[in-house]
């Protein structure tokens, strides 16, 4: 058995799930933060959008490699649950990211921790309703 | 999809773990391709037919 075949035996799905969904639930009601990203550098709107572009491109690029990687080395049953729960994730951050923007009236606003803490617990409960109800729902 | 891999398992008096090893997946897989909830990729179905050494169709009827 390969090392890499044995890093991936010992890393247990489901408890990385249980403690992505503990933290970030955590992260949720810890107290506000005004974390803001960068904004350092002042540059024109069309340098901004190259540069964010361009890392775009490289991270989702490098991402792909990765994630192939990872196909071939993970359990497929785990591999789908990971990758279907990720769409769960990111189906329900746009969601309630679009929810309070639509009624920012009422709703208190969002830091970009909330944002982050809801796009992880949404993949772990995503993860953890295909391993309750099976792929095949 | 249906299987028969309940069957196939108990007639040669192998655990869900004993099976899991042979496919070098884990037993939660076995699990839940048993229970149905979880159609496996074609690569497995092939190492799970070939194992039994049956043909895909004989392993996996479709719904």
């Amino acid at each position: 058995m390969s090392w890499k075949k044995m890093v991936h035996g010992l890393v247990k799905p489901d408890w990385v799930f249980a403690i992505l969904l503990v933290a970030s639930g955590t992260f949720l009601f810890m107290s506000q933060s005004d974390l803001e990203i960068g904004g350092g550098l002042a540059v024109s709107p069309m340098i901004k959008g190259l540069l964010v572009f361009g890392l775009v491109l490289l991270v989702s690029f490098l991402s792909t490699i990765g994630i192939s990687l990872d196909r071939k080395l993970a359990d497929d049953y785990y591999f789908q649950l990971m990758a279907n729960g990720a769409i769960v994730g990111i189906i329900t951050n746009l969601m309630i990211v679009a929810v309070f923007v639509l009624f920012k009236d009422w709703l208190p606003a969002l830091t970009i921790k909330d944002i982050f803490s809801i796009l992880m617990a949404g993949w772990s409960l995503g993860y953890f309703f295909y391993r309750w109800r099976g792929l095949k729902v | 999809m249906r299987n028969r891999l309940k069957v196939l398992r108990a007639e040669r008096d192998w655990s869900q773990a004993d099976l899991a090893e042979r496919l070098k997946v884990s037993r939660q897989s076995i699990n839940a391709i048993e229970t149905g909830k979880y159609d496996p990729s074609l690569p497995l179905a092939f190492k799970i037919a070939e194992l039994f050494a049956m043909s895909i169709e004989e392993v996996f009827q479709p719904e």
